[in-house]
């Protein structure tokens, strides 16, 4: 039921998001999160759950810092 | 990376069982090997994550029933069809001329309905903490549009207190791979009591290798202390989606829910409210867990007690095209995704 890759909302209609999945489009309904064209969103059961803020935040590196400095 | 890499193929400290929760993260497990990249110290173990997997017999039943029902029809996700009750499967009911409808989303359900206003259509509700937003969307849509032949056949749980339930009971688990979707919705500082409690790290892990990597990373570097690790901050953060996360409780509150294999959970799940039981296609009381294979080990291996290879139906009486039990027949069950991927 989930699908653990991000795709990119295209265009918005009435609460309705077309999502770009790697060319694969499908519809999604955005009522969880505000959602505008060109966000990276994770879609579930056919509804966005969230938008994804910045990919980057995910730099393994810092990520790998961060465990350092718990240990 | 590499350094993750090395670290966790070279690790030869104390043995390590992580859990990880999630059917998603069991399903990118298996397909990306990392198991066989990883020291046989660190033992990677399925947990009940996959909802199909965690639903018990009389639910099944009761969705046959209903699809047998004159003027109804049950609308369900594909992998539910084809799980069987204590005798038959929704796929069995379709054959003997019950009426059963396959979505991908319970939206699509609001089109059914509007269609053919003279039949009811039950929806089979199954899920975690993220799907139980988008049935509170359905509803909502459904109220709007006056929809008043729509039923949700509920069977929907929520995480912590199975963990809670799998760390009393079963034990022996160093760290938790948190369900990175569940996680989406509720916020990763859930878990933070559970940590506390058990003194058990959990990381909060996308679903890449790599991702998978570092979190397995963390885990063992936090091994024996009770703290929460966001590894997944592009999407999860402390809280959650505050807003999915008021609209449930506008129409669902928490209640005991029946787990396969393990009875009945204090708290575990949710139900409709009472001021939308009209919504309600009779979700109390569907506890009976009969596995229709008296050999099926489904509910030990969903609590990580056994690995579904020593099942003894695993690949002779089950396999994907012959299931015996919930976990071969979901795509997201451990047994399938074992099979399928020859995980060890
Ligand atoms: S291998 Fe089949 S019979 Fe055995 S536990 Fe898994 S699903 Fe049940």
């Amino acid at each position: 039921m989930c699908v653990a890759m991000p795709g990119k909302v295209i265009r918005l209609d009435s609460g309705v998001a077309e999502v770009d999945f790697s060319g694969n489009r499908v519809r999604a309904q955005a009522g969880l999160v505000a959602v505008k064209p060109g966000d990276y969103v994770l879609v579930h059961a056919g509804c966005i759950l969230q938008v994804i803020s910045k990919q980057d935040r995910d730099s393994l590196a810092d990520l790998f810092e961060e465990i350092e400095e718990l240990c | 990376m590499l350094k993750v890499q090395e670290f966790l193929k070279q690790y030869d400290g104390e043995p390590m069982r992580i859990m990880e929760v999630c059917g998603t993260h069991t399903a990118a497990i298996s397909h990306s090997g990392i198991p066989s990249v990883i020291s046989p110290k660190i033992r990677l173990i399925s947990g009940p994550g996959c909802p199909v997997c965690v639903t018990v017999t009389s639910y099944i039943d009761r969705l046959v029933s209903l699809s047998m029902e004159p003027g109804c029809a049950v609308v369900s996700f594909g992998d539910l069809l084809r799980v069987k009750g204590s005798a038959r499967s929704l796929n069995d009911a379709r054959a003997l001329g019950g009426q059963v409808r396959m979505v991908y989303s319970p939206m699509d359900v609001l089109k059914l309905a509007a269609a053919e206003p003279e039949k009811t259509f039950v929806f089979a509700a199954v899920g975690f903490e993220t799907t139980a937003p988008v049935y509170a969307l359905l509803l909502g849509e459904a109220v709007r549009a006056g929809l008043e032949n729509i039923r949700l056949l509920t069977s929907l749980k929520t995480m912590p207190p199975v963990i809670d339930w799998v760390c009393a009971h079963q034990g022996g688990i160093d760290g938790f791979l948190a369900p990175g979707h569940v996680s989406v919705i509720t916020g990763s500082d859930l878990f933070e009591p559970l940590a506390r409690k058990y003194s058990i790290p959990f990381a909060v892990s996308g679903f890449e290798p790599e991702q998978i990597l570092i979190s397995l990373y963390a885990l063992v570097r936090l091994r024996g202390r009770g703290v929460v690790k966001n590894l997944y901050p592009s999407v999860v953060t402390a809280r959650g989606n505050v807003q999915a996360q008021r609209l449930v409780s506008r129409y669902f509150e928490p209640c005991g829910a029946a787990w396969r294999g393990m009875g009945v959970i204090p708290n575990s799940g949710i139900r409709l409210r009472p001021e939308f039981a009209r919504f309600d296609a009779g979700s109390a009381e569907l506890t009976q867990d009969r596995g229709f294979h008296s050999a099926c080990r489904c509910g030990q291996v969903l609590t990580g007690a056994i690995s579904p290879h020593e099942c003894p139906l695993f690949g002779r009486a089950c396999a994907p095209q012959t299931p015996q039990g919930a976990c071969m027949v979901s795509t997201e069950g451990s047994c399938y995704q074992y099979y399928v991927n020859r995980r060890d």
